[in-house]
């Protein structure tokens, strides 16, 4: 995947990903592009479902009968916790480009406010749709 | 010497870092909407005809436009950025953004179809 | 004892990079990793190698990955250290022998940034002088001293570590267009507007975790980012 910055000689690269250690930002930072991903791949579908619930009396039942069926709650469940974790996450990055909670210790309260966010969106989401 | 100048300057980050927050905070304020709307409608809080009252009249067209609008510069942006980070051959990534802006001008022209469409 | 399991590169020996473990007594109070690392150079194997200058944190040769995070070897206490201790040379970086590394394109990197005072203005008969705030503007940027601990821990540099100027060289950048005496602002501001060499920064945050003099790269590039905004719009 990754390239080389410069010629290296024939030298090894030094151990990068591999050793790394899992830090709270990092993974917040990781967790909003792929939270992103899994919303832009929800745009197909929210039109599948707008097309569907907006559609004649038939096409809504069928569309709330795919929306209940396990995919579908899956699918909303898994949309539903990315936009949470992406709001709350996107305002956080928002606050601290402004240069707000900019400090190194509010950078850390704040990672994982955003990530309890997401969790805690995912539970209650989930409580919600089962 | 290969040296970190060997590129130059581009001059261009600025105006999609700046565009990229600027739909955010839209997205931000209607998306949650949007889908708050969406669980009503499966819990069963909305019938059909009380959700077309709310999406079909003329703000809820206006919004449900500057949403899409909006959802998909910023779809497009964070993906491009994306793109950019992990696909190093230009002759790659290149098309893969020319097919991303195709493919999301598409849902968007699709999605305007949609919402403009229903039944005045 | 102390257990330490340690990256091992030898270009002569040819081969892959390995790791190999050591056994250290603690033999003073308030052992640092390089003490430990001292003992193996000198008592156990003498084809240890690695960069260390001053000893106390302030000249920048020893940072290296310690336990999955980058920190200088110098100043950090072994009593903390989960055991067996894996060291490894900076992330990224092409390895020459063991813990030692290229730096070549990091100094580079740093120094097209200009790492100067720019000033056009005649020189005054006596210093530059600055106000006790405009000073201040500094407080956070001066103490770096070029480890390479932020850059090398940050994963967009990784990925695209040709274009991006990675964290250090960035609040280095930030250094000098904060200083109320440099007078080439608006052409560092120029340079540095380029969707890789500045906005590669997604806020990850590696770069302030590592960074073994507490000091914040995220904060200094947000501060370029908000300046080139506000001198656009």
């Amino acid at each position: 995947m990754p390239t080389v910055k410069r010629p290296s000689y024939s030298r090894p690269l030094s151990p990068r990903l591999a050793v790394y250690r899992w830090q709270l930002p990092m993974i917040a930072s990781l967790a909003h592009r792929a939270t992103g991903i899994i919303l832009a791949l929800f745009v197909p579908v929210y039109l599948f479902i707008l097309t569907g619930l907006t559609g004649s009396p038939d096409d809504f039942i069928r569309q709330m009968a795919w929306m209940h069926s396990v995919p579908g709650r899956l699918i909303l469940w898994l949309t539903g916790t990315a936009l949470i974790y992406h709001l709350v996450n996107g305002i956080r990055f928002i606050l601290l480009d402004a240069g707000w909670f900019e400090a190194r210790d509010s950078m850390r309260l704040t990672a994982r406010i955003s990530v309890g966010a997401g969790v805690l969106g995912a539970l209650l989401l989930g409580g919600f749709l089962w | 010497m290969l040296g970190a100048e060997r590129y130059g300057t581009a001059h261009n980050g600025l105006g999609d870092w700046y565009v990229q927050r600027l739909t955010a905070i839209v997205v931000a304020l209607l998306m949650p909407l949007a889908y708050l709307l969406l669980l009503a409608v499966y819990n069963g809080a909305l019938d059909q005809m009380q959700m077309l009252d709310l999406v079909d009249g003329y703000i809820g067209r206006m919004l449900h436009t500057l949403l899409l609008i909006a959802l998909l510069t910023h779809a497009y942006l964070g993906v491009k950025l994306i793109v950019e980070d992990y696909v190093h051959m230009a002759a790659l990534r290149i098309p893969m953004m020319g097919a991303l802006l195709i493919g999301l001008a598409g849902f968007g022209i699709w999605w305007l179809s949609v919402i403009w469409a229903w039944a005045a | 004892m102390i257990r330490l399991e340690i990256y091992r590169y030898d270009p002569e020996a040819g081969g892959e990079p390995c790791r190999q473990s050591f056994e250290v007594p603690v033999f003073k109070p308030g052992m640092k990793l390089l003490d430990a690392l001292n003992y193996i150079k000198w008592k156990l194997d003498g084809t240890l190698t690695f960069r260390r200058s001053c000893g106390e944190g302030v000249c920048g040769s020893d940072g290296m990955n310690i336990n999955g995070v980058n920190g200088l070897a110098c100043i950090t206490d072994v009593a903390g250290l989960k055991q067996p201790i894996r060291v490894s040379p900076l992330p990224g970086m092409p390895v020459i022998r063991d813990l030692v590394v290229d730096t070549t394109h990091f100094f580079e990197q740093y120094r097209s940034i200009k790492p100067w005072l720019q000033a056009v203005s005649p020189v005054p008969e006596h210093e530059r002088l600055q106000s006790v705030e405009e000073r201040a503007q500094l407080d956070g940027m001066y103490e770096c001293i070029l480890c390479g601990c932020c850059t090398t821990s940050c994963p967009s540099w990784w990925w695209n570590g040709d274009r991006f100027l990675g964290p250090a060289v960035l609040l280095q950048a930030d250094r000098w267009i904060r200083d109320s005496r440099d007078e080439k602002t608006g052409e560092r501001l120029d340079k540095l507007e380029d969707a890789f060499k500045l906005y590669r920064c997604h806020q990850i945050m590696n770069c302030m975790e590592a960074c073994p003099k507490g000091l914040n790269p995220t904060g200094a590039i947000n501060h370029i980012k908000r300046t080139l905004l506000a001198r656009k719009s």
